[in-house]
């Protein structure tokens, strides 16, 4: 009697406990990237920096990827960004934001490639090969080499193929959404991204030793 | 960094993703936050508040224009009173009269008074044979006396009845004839009239007493009658 009385009292807390943290993930407010579009037409620049640092380190990856210099990469950057909030007035939420993003950056590349001809061949991008701290020198070692090998198999990939396998992987879209950007038919881009990641995956299986 | 489940048809592989998560790790530059994040707070502005940046320096313009209006009226003003005041000299005119010749009346007297009794020490000695004179003189005064105040009642009558018929106010005749009338009204005597010496005596006793106007006048009146020999 005395135990059950006892679990009865627990019981309300250990409830409540159980509740919140089986809820918790479920009602963190995390609003979708249309309402903040929207929220920023309407003056409100809190919605905007959400919606910004939600997207700039991935859009600023593909960026740097497509465009393979800093320098570059910044300025088609910031230009991106400028068209969106250019067109924050007109701005329908028809589509994904992130589709509505990588396009407006995808046509600011293409933009500067037709101003910059000489654009291509020059790459400054180093990749970060900092080791951490937790690893062990033979483990850090090997995924320098590994991630210095996907690296340069990335960079070796054909314009067409890097574009869409950096929208997949940076933007997370869908086949479909990768062929509305790149102005391309869905099978289209599904075999650029299938020659692409089968290309990366055989620079990874490479072995260190060989050349 | 996808949320998006694979789907059957993606040629996705996990492992080459989870390579290049891994190896893709580069940030945004700070510097590019700043630019990006400045310009949205550029743009979001709400439009009232730009409507609010042109509407200031109206506001001012406005401001300004209302003070400098102000300013002018407030500089125009005593002139239109002046104008106003310049405009009505039928009702001045009497007012002023009346009130000269009731300063002037018992001046007159006292100054006749003081004549008098000035008279027989000044003339003691010249003017002794001329009693008939004083006679004429003290006949003279009791007459302009009437004469001043037969000006005044008429002054007083004409005044009151302006004040009655405002359309009167239109006309400046009636007023003109009175101030001619009032003007060539005479404060000397006649008999020192007849003598410039006295005549001048007289004028200066005018001028010593205020009455300026009135010695201005017999002045010009000595100059008619006595005028300046011509210079050869």
């Amino acid at each position: 009697m005395a135990v059950t009385s006892r679990l009865l009292r627990r019981a309300p807390r250990a409830l409540s406990q159980s509740a919140s943290l089986a809820y918790a993930p479920a009602m963190e407010h995390r609003p979708e990237d249309s309402a903040l579009m929207l929220r920023y037409r309407d003056g409100d620049v809190a919605a905007f920096e959400t919606l910004y640092r939600r997207h700039k380190d991935a859009l600023f990856r593909y960026l740097l990827r497509l465009c393979r210099q800093r320098a570059a990469a910044e300025d088609v950057f910031q230009e991106a960004w400028g068209k969106i909030i250019k067109s924050r007035d007109n701005y329908r939420p028809t589509a994904k934001f992130t589709t509505f993003l990588y396009h407006v950056a995808h046509n600011c590349f293409i933009d500067y490639v037709r101003r910059n001809k000489r654009h291509g061949n020059t790459a400054d991008i180093e990749p970060d090969t900092q080791p951490d701290g937790a690893d062990c020198p033979e483990t850090l070692v090997e995924k320098s080499l590994a991630r210095r090998r996907l690296d340069t198999a990335v960079r070796s990939l054909p314009d067409e193929q890097r574009d869409v396998f950096l929208l997949y992987e940076e933007a997370g879209l869908s086949l479909e959404e990768i062929a509305t950007i790149t102005a391309c038919k869905r099978e289209t881009a599904k075999s650029r991204l299938r020659y692409a990641v089968r290309k990366l995956r055989a620079a990874l299986d490479e072995s260190p030793e060989a050349p | 960094m996808t949320d998006t489940p694979m789907k059957k048809d993606d040629p996705g592989d996990p492992r080459v993703s989870a390579a290049y998560r891994e190896m893709a790790d580069e940030r945004t530059p700070e510097h590019l936050d700043h630019v990006i994040l400045n310009a949205a707070r550029g743009a979001a502005r709400p439009r009232w508040n730009r409507a609010i940046a042109w509407l200031r320096p109206a506001a001012w313009v406005a401001t300004i224009g209302v003070c400098l209006a102000i300013v002018i009226e407030i500089s125009l003003l005593p002139d239109q009173e002046q104008a106003e005041f310049d405009s009505l000299p039928q009702e001045a005119a009497p007012a002023t009269e009346i009130k000269r010749l009731e300063d002037m009346r018992p001046q007159s007297a006292e100054s006749q008074k003081a004549q008098r009794m000035q008279k027989p020490e000044s003339l003691q000695a010249s003017d002794l044979p001329r009693r008939s004179d004083d006679a004429d003189a003290g006949a003279s005064a009791d007459k302009h006396e009437s004469s001043l105040e037969e000006a005044e009642t008429r002054v007083r009558q004409r005044t009151v009845s302006d004040v009655q018929s405002p359309a009167s106010l239109l006309g400046n005749a009636p007023a003109a004839d009175m101030a001619q009338e009032v003007a060539t009204e005479r404060y000397c005597r006649e008999s020192e009239t007849a003598d410039p010496n006295a005549w001048l005596e007289c004028i200066l006793e005018l001028e010593r007493q205020g009455l300026y106007d009135a010695a201005r006048l017999e002045r010009e009146l000595l100059a008619k009658a006595f005028p300046p020999p011509e210079l050869p």
